[in-house]
């Protein structure tokens, strides 16, 4: 359906988070990158202006990103729990 | 609500006083001292660096205090502290918050390594100011 996907600003993003943390933020990161990929269709084709900085939060989980439009791919910058 | 407000007010306190420190490039004077995790002090500090962005400010309180009846938790209120906290830290360094934005507009260019550079400079920017913000 979509060659869209996302990923990690860096390696260690996620060093000394809880597994639920983990798997919580490859939960949301794979449904934004869905949603992404439906509201961006032109994908590596697209040529407008993209939404820059994005900040999405689900329980207790707080998920800072960048949507590389042409890329195809969600880049998560940020994660924060609060637990 | 209003009981979620308060121990909000006070889970935050203690991050107030905390030193100002400026991890960013020389010269970029800030606009404003780094403002008190409250909603009053955001709210002001968002009027004054970026007031193009206040109805999304209040749009987001008004769903962070909901969040917070319905779920019983002050969890989404200091998430919106957090959140508007780095918005105001990015802006009020005005060079800082030009070269994110331009790093923004970079992110839409048809060459990768362009997007890749840009990826790379404004997730530093955005993580330096969550890691002022949250203070570790």
């Amino acid at each position: 359906m979509t060659d869209w996907r996302w990923e990690l600003f860096q390696d260690d993003l996620l060093d000394g988070l809880p597994d639920a943390a983990r798997a919580e933020t490859e939960r949301l990161a794979n449904e934004i990158a869905v949603r992404e990929s439906m509201v961006f269709l032109e994908g590596a084709a697209y040529t407008g202006p993209g939404p820059g900085v994005r900040t999405e939060t689900r329980g207790l989980l707080m998920l800072t990103y960048l949507t590389d439009v042409r890329g195809e791919r969600i880049v998560v910058v940020q994660v924060g729990w609060f637990g | 609500m209003a009981l979620a407000w308060a121990r909000a007010t006070r889970a935050l306190g203690e991050r107030k006083g905390r030193p100002m420190t400026m991890p960013y490039a020389e010269g970029d004077t800030p606009l404003i001292p780094r403002p008190d995790l409250t909603l009053p002090a955001l709210r002001q500090a968002v009027a004054t660096v970026v007031p193009s962005r206040l109805p999304e400010f209040f749009e987001d309180v008004q769903k962070a205090f909901v969040r917070a009846g319905d779920e019983d938790s002050v969890v989404p209120i200091r998430m919106f502290y957090r959140e508007w906290g780095v918005i105001v830290e990015i802006e009020r360094h005005p060079e800082t918050a030009r070269r994110l934005h331009a790093a923004e507009q970079a992110i839409n260019s048809a060459e990768p390594a362009v997007r890749d550079r840009a990826i790379r400079e404004a997730g530093e920017i955005v993580r330096a100011a969550h890691r002022e913000v949250a203070g570790d």
